[in-house]
């Protein structure tokens, strides 16, 4: 239950930072990349490098909105992409929208299963070693 | 035959709704049903092979445990996998956070239909061939 939990909030965590909402970003914008994955269109990876090495995964939207050699500047938390000049009004991509009702149907799942391997008939010397950590 | 499914119920059923909710509302992303039913497929497989030799009077002496173990070792072979066999364009953490959550479904659903005895040999191979399915199905998705 414990790691469904963790790994559900890190598939959330990881579908979001690719909105940027949550990322606090001031920094120059040295090169954008596309790498295609199996499904071209569907599941490419936008990449931006940043000036200090950093290398951060977008959606597209972000992507095609900023130009190298730009600064980009951000607070945590905020909807507001500055692009030197231009500012964009960020928003949490539908994937991540969509994950929320899996991940909570997921975590649902996970604790029925945990409730029904407590309630499993078991030996009473096995029963005190067999905590679903799972 | 469907009476000899009941036992592996708990394990399939759960995994199926899962399995639909990924199909309802990420439909058009069918790569994370393919990465979650491959993760859920594999670990399942592994645990019906591991535990089927298991002697029966050893069978239940700390299995949470080792149910735990087994799926934890599935998780890293998939994060592997993930970082070699199949990093086209990266090591997708989220491709990995689906795989890994089959991967605990399966553990949890394994677990789900034990008793105070170890399981007939055909639970066993039930359980085996639902997760030789549920990894072509993953592949099928993750692929296609």
């Amino acid at each position: 239950m414990i790691c469904a939990s963790l790994l559900a909030i890190a598939n959330l965590w990881f579908t979001a930072a690719r909105s940027m909402i949550p990322l606090a970003v001031d920094a120059k914008l040295i090169s954008k990349e596309t790498r295609p994955e199996k499904h071209p269109g569907v599941d490419d990876v936008y990449l931006l490098k940043l000036a200090g090495g950093q290398t951060i995964q977008v959606d597209q939207a972000i992507y095609d909105f900023v130009a190298e050699g730009e600064q980009l500047k951000k607070g945590a938390w905020s909807n507001q992409l500055d692009s030197g000049s231009e500012t964009l009004r960020l928003q949490f991509s539908r994937d991540f929208q969509r994950m929320l009702w899996v991940m909570t149907a997921t975590i649902a799942a996970a604790l029925i299963l945990c409730v029904l391997t407590i309630r499993s008939d078991r030996s009473p010397m096995a029963r005190s070693s067999n905590a679903p950590s799972l | 035959m469907f009476a000899s499914l009941r036992p592996i119920l708990p394990t399939v059923l759960p995994a199926m709704f899962i399995g639909l909710a990924y199909l309802t509302f990420l439909g058009d992303r069918h790569d994370y049903l393919g990465h979650y039913s491959a993760g859920f497929g594999a670990t399942l497989a592994a645990l019906a092979i591991a535990f089927k030799e298991v002697p029966d009077q050893r069978f239940i002496e700390r299995v949470s445990a080792r149910v735990l173990m087994l799926t934890l070792a599935c998780i890293a072979v998939g994060a592997y996998a993930e970082a070699t066999v199949f990093n086209i364009a990266k090591f997708d953490e989220v491709d990995f956070c689906n795989q890994s959550l089959g991967a605990i479904l399966a553990g949890l659903g394994f677990l789900a239909n034990l008793g105070e005895r170890k399981p007939e040999s055909a639970f066993f191979r039930f359980e085996f061939y639902a997760g030789i399915i549920a990894l072509h199905v993953g592949f099928y998705f993750a692929m296609f």
